[in-house]
């Protein structure tokens, strides 16, 4: 495996915290193509690889803002990462009955911590989260992206999107009482 | 009801409070069942529209990637290069029967399709910076002046969903469509340019729009727009009136 040093691992974590974009591209470029490989060589294809990279970089977002990813530990961000990939395309390829016989892991041999890495997200809810994300229209989509995501406040959003502060508020309650009717409706209001 | 509104839930959930607004708002989620509960909905929403948006980004940048891998591909070995003139040859030879029979069974659309490859050139483009200080902007207009429409319209794409009111973005977004072939998307954002008709953006918007709609074979709709051009005194006026004299 790439030998990454700890203040690289570190920036990484505090690009994700931050949601820096510039992260999923050090992501991408540092992983990419070990997974692609690693799927290819596994019963996988090209649309697989880049399935699991995406759902993978979910899933270490997901799990460091939530808390259970502990970067303190010993745990090192990009053999986690890949910890991630692995242990989600072995789901993969058990749910589809497939013979397990992962070949050569090579750079995919990484500690496994089967603890840390139950209860990840699933590719079906993050399907689930697009479907209601791509229900909203393109303007609520972007106040609601720059709110939660960018967390920009109410003025810089309204800079951005050209509306008075005062019309901003009342677009972006509108937006989310949207989403959240969109959550019920396809969660039941389930967590 | 809550002295607390979304912002602040927010700003909790983000840890945006300092200690003592935090401690306070902790109390309040303990008293106040409605607000507890509207913190644990905003934590949904949010990651909710954070993994959707990640994604969506997830997305742009496999693109980027992948055009850039496959140009790479694209370029043959030297191994590769005699067995690819002998195919360069072959399909020279295939695609001169398709010509002939083509422009024996199409005329107008042949004459529409010449004037359009004769007539579109790209933007000269915006000056962009390629140091430190460039800005995104600037990055997608390098790719789009390097001919790399894919990567560009990646990245204009990107900016746009930023500033979906912003004109020279969907301007530039909608030349590198026009190179990728999707000549209705390359139009929808030409059209939808609010620039007025006279400002320089709005004549070339016209102007594209109507070569565009040549190249659809559409000659009654681009006449229309080539006709505004013609009496617009700009610098397509007299372009536009050449063409709209070839045009059958």
């Amino acid at each position: 495996m790439q030998v990454l040093t700890t203040t690289m691992q570190s920036d990484l974590y505090q690009l994700l915290l931050k949601n820096s974009d510039v992260a999923y591209r050090e992501i991408y470029k540092a992983h990419y193509s070990v997974i692609k490989q690693y799927v290819l060589k596994n019963s996988g294809s090209e649309d697989d690889a880049k399935d699991l990279f995406q759902e993978g970089v979910i899933a270490l977002w997901d799990n460091i803002h939530s808390g259970k990813y502990n970067h303190t530990n010993e745990t090192m961000l990009h053999g986690y990462f890949r910890s991630i990939c692995k242990f989600k395309w072995m789901e993969i390829l058990r749910a589809k009955g497939k013979f397990i016989e992962i070949a050569d892991d090579g750079e995919m041999d990484v500690i496994m911590d089967g603890t840390v890495l139950n209860d990840m997200i699933r590719r079906e809810e993050i399907d689930e989260f697009m479907g209601m994300f791509s229900a909203l229209a393109d303007k609520c989509r972007q106040i609601l992206s720059l709110f939660y995501y960018d967390k920009k406040n109410m003025k810089e959003i309204s800079v951005i999107t050209g509306y008075e502060i005062s019309s901003m508020r009342n677009e972006k309650y509108k937006c989310i009482e949207k989403l959240r009717t969109l959550y019920l409706k396809r969660t039941g209001g389930r967590k | 009801m809550s002295k607390y509104n979304t912002e602040d839930i927010v700003r909790f959930i983000n840890g945006g409070m300092d200690e003592a607004e935090a401690a306070a708002f902790g109390l309040e989620t303990n008293k106040d069942k409605a607000l507890a509960e509207e913190v644990a909905a905003q934590r949904e929403l949010s990651r909710v529209v954070q993994i959707a948006t990640i994604k969506q980004q997830l997305d742009a940048i496999h693109q980027e990637y992948e055009a850039v891998e496959k140009k790479a591909v694209a370029i043959p070995g030297r191994n590769n290069v005699r067995k690819l003139f002998g195919w360069i040859a072959a399909a020279a030879v295939v695609a001169g029967i398709i010509i002939g029979v083509f422009l024996f069974r199409s005329g107008g659309s042949f004459v529409n399709d010449k004037i359009f490859a004769a007539n579109f050139k790209d933007d000269a483009g915006a000056p962009s910076l390629m140091d430190n200080s460039a800005t995104p902007f600037d990055d997608a207009m390098v790719y789009y002046k390097s001919g790399d429409y894919k990567t560009a319209e990646g990245k204009f794409s990107k900016l746009l969903f930023d500033k979906p009111q912003n004109d020279t973005l969907k301007y530039y977004d909608a030349l590198c469509q026009v190179r990728l072939k999707n000549e209705d998307s390359a139009l929808q954002l030409l059209s939808a340019i609010s620039q007025p008709a006279g400002s320089e953006l709005g004549i070339k918007a016209k102007w594209y729009s109507a070569l565009i709609l040549i190249h659809q074979n559409k000659p009654a709709d681009a006449k229309k727009l080539l006709t505004e051009l013609k009496s617009s005194g700009s610098d397509y006026a007299a372009k536009a009136g050449e063409i709209l004299a070839q045009l059958k």
